[in-house]
C-alpha cells in the first residue's frame, strides 16, 4: 500500500490530537533489580533456574554443580541484564576454576 | 511452671510456628501470565521490571484504552494480517519474545507509536521507533541507519564469482536486496496502540519495502489496548 505525504500528515495530525485524551498509564513495576525482600530473591532466581533448565540443559546440568556463591552471582548478572549467551559461557568458566 | 506460664509458652510457640508457616509459603502469583508462568523479567533502560498482571481481582480497566468507539477513520479496526508473509501474535509469543529474542540480543521490541504516545507509557523492553521513520522520504538517511542498527549490513557490489553463484542459484539470495543484507537482521516485534490503531502496520509496511524480510518481523495487533486489559505491567519510560 503506498504511503501518500498528504494521507500521512493528515493521519499525524489526527493521532496527535487524539493523544491529548489519553492519561498516562499507570505504571506497573516490582522488584526492580536490586531492590526487592530477600524471599522474593529466591523466588526469581528458582525463577532463573527454571528458564535455564528449560531452555539450556546442558548449561544448567554445570550451574547445579556450581558452589551457592558462584550460582548468585550469575543470577545476579542474569538480573542486571547479561545476555544469556554470556551467562553460559561464565557458568563454564565458573565450573572450570 | 504454672498454668498461666503455660498458656504463656504455648501462644509464642504457636505463633513462632505461624509466621515459619507464612515464610514457607511460596509467593505465587494468584493471576499468572499463563499456566505455570506467574511472571517474568524484562530490562527496560538498563532496569529489571517484573512483568506480571494484576493481582487484584476487582480491577477494572478505565481510561482512554476501555474506550470502545474511536472516530474511525483514522481509528478503524485493523485487518488481523498486515501482509500475508508478516505472523501477527499475541500476548504468550510476546513473553516468550521477551524471554529469549530480547535477552539473546536477536530481537527488538518495537513501540512504532509517535513519541508523544510513548511518554504516556510503554510496554516493558520496547525501544520506541515511530512509524514516520519508515514511511517519510525525509527519514531515509536516519533509515538506513536503524536499518543497520537492526543488524542490516549495507551491499557492496557483487564480485564475479558471487554473481555466478548467485545466478546459478548455489547461493542464499533469501535476505539480499539490492542495497542490504539481512541475513543476521534482528526480529522485529512492532506494536501500537491495538486493533484499531494503523502506526505499527505503517511501520510494517515501510519496513518491508525497504526490504526488511517479511519473516524477521512480528505484528502484536493487540498493542497497548490488549496489553492494559489483561492488566499487564507498563512503564513511564524515562527518556
Amino acid at each position: 500500500m503506498p504511503v501518500h505525504a498528504a494521507d500521512e500528515e493528515d493521519y499525524l495530525s489526527q493521532i496527535t490530537a487524539e493523544v491529548e485524551k489519553v492519561d498516562a498509564v499507570t505504571e506497573y513495576t516490582a522488584n526492580e533489580s536490586g531492590s526487592g525482600d530477600s524471599r522474593a530473591y529466591l523466588e526469581n532466581k528458582t525463577d532463573f533456574e527454571k528458564l535455564l533448565e528449560e531452555n539450556y540443559h546442558g548449561s544448567y546440568v554445570f550451574y547445579r554443580k556450581l558452589p551457592e556463591r558462584a550460582q548468585l552471582e550469575i543470577f545476579d548478572d542474569y538480573r542486571d541484564g547479561q545476555e544469556i549467551s554470556v551467562l553460559r559461557e561464565k557458568i563454564i568458566d565458573r565450573y572450570m576454576q | 511452671m504454672t498454668v498461666k506460664r503455660k498458656r504463656y509458652i504455648t501462644r509464642v510457640a504457636m505463633f513462632i510456628a505461624a509466621i515459619c508457616l507464612l515464610m514457607a509459603m511460596p509467593v505465587t502469583a494468584e493471576v499468572a501470565l499463563y499456566d505455570g508462568k506467574p511472571y517474568l523479567h524484562v530490562i527496560h533502560e538498563g532496569r529489571s521490571i517484573k512483568v506480571q498482571r494484576i493481582q487484584d481481582p476487582g480491577y477494572e480497566l478505565k481510561g482512554y484504552f476501555a474506550k470502545t468507539a474511536r472516530k474511525c477513520p483514522p481509528f478503524c479496526i485493523q485487518p488481523i494480517t498486515v501482509d500475508p508473509a508478516v505472523k501477527t501474535i499475541g500476548e504468550i509469543e510476546i513473553f516468550n519474545f521477551m524471554e529469549n529474542d530480547l535477552r539473546e540480543g536477536t530481537g527488538i521490541l518495537i513501540d512504532a507509536r509517535t513519541p508523544s504516545w510513548h511518554k504516556k507509557g510503554t510496554i516493558p523492553g520496547s525501544v520506541n521507533y515511530p512509524f514516520t521513520l519508515f514511511t517519510q522520504d525525509e527519514n531515509a538517511e536516519r533509515r538506513d541507519a536503524i536499518l543497520r542498527d537492526f543488524g542490516a549490513k549495507p551491499r557492496q557490489q557483487p564480485g564475479l564469482i558471487e554473481k555466478t553463484m548467485q545466478e546459478l542459484g548455489l547461493s542464499d539470495n533469501r535476505y539480499l536486496t539490492d542495497r542490504w543484507d539481512f541475513t543476521n537482521a534482528k526480529t522485529l516485534v512492532l506494536w501500537c496502540n491495538g486493533p484499531s490503531c494503523g502506526q505499527s502496520p505503517r511501520a510494517i509496511r515501510g519496513l518491508l519495502m525497504a526490504g526488511y524480510p517479511a519473516d524477521k518481523i512480528l505484528y502484536y495487533r493487540g498493542g497497548m489496548q490488549m496489553w492494559q486489559l489483561w492488566g499487564l505491567t507498563t512503564v513511564i519510560p524515562e527518556s
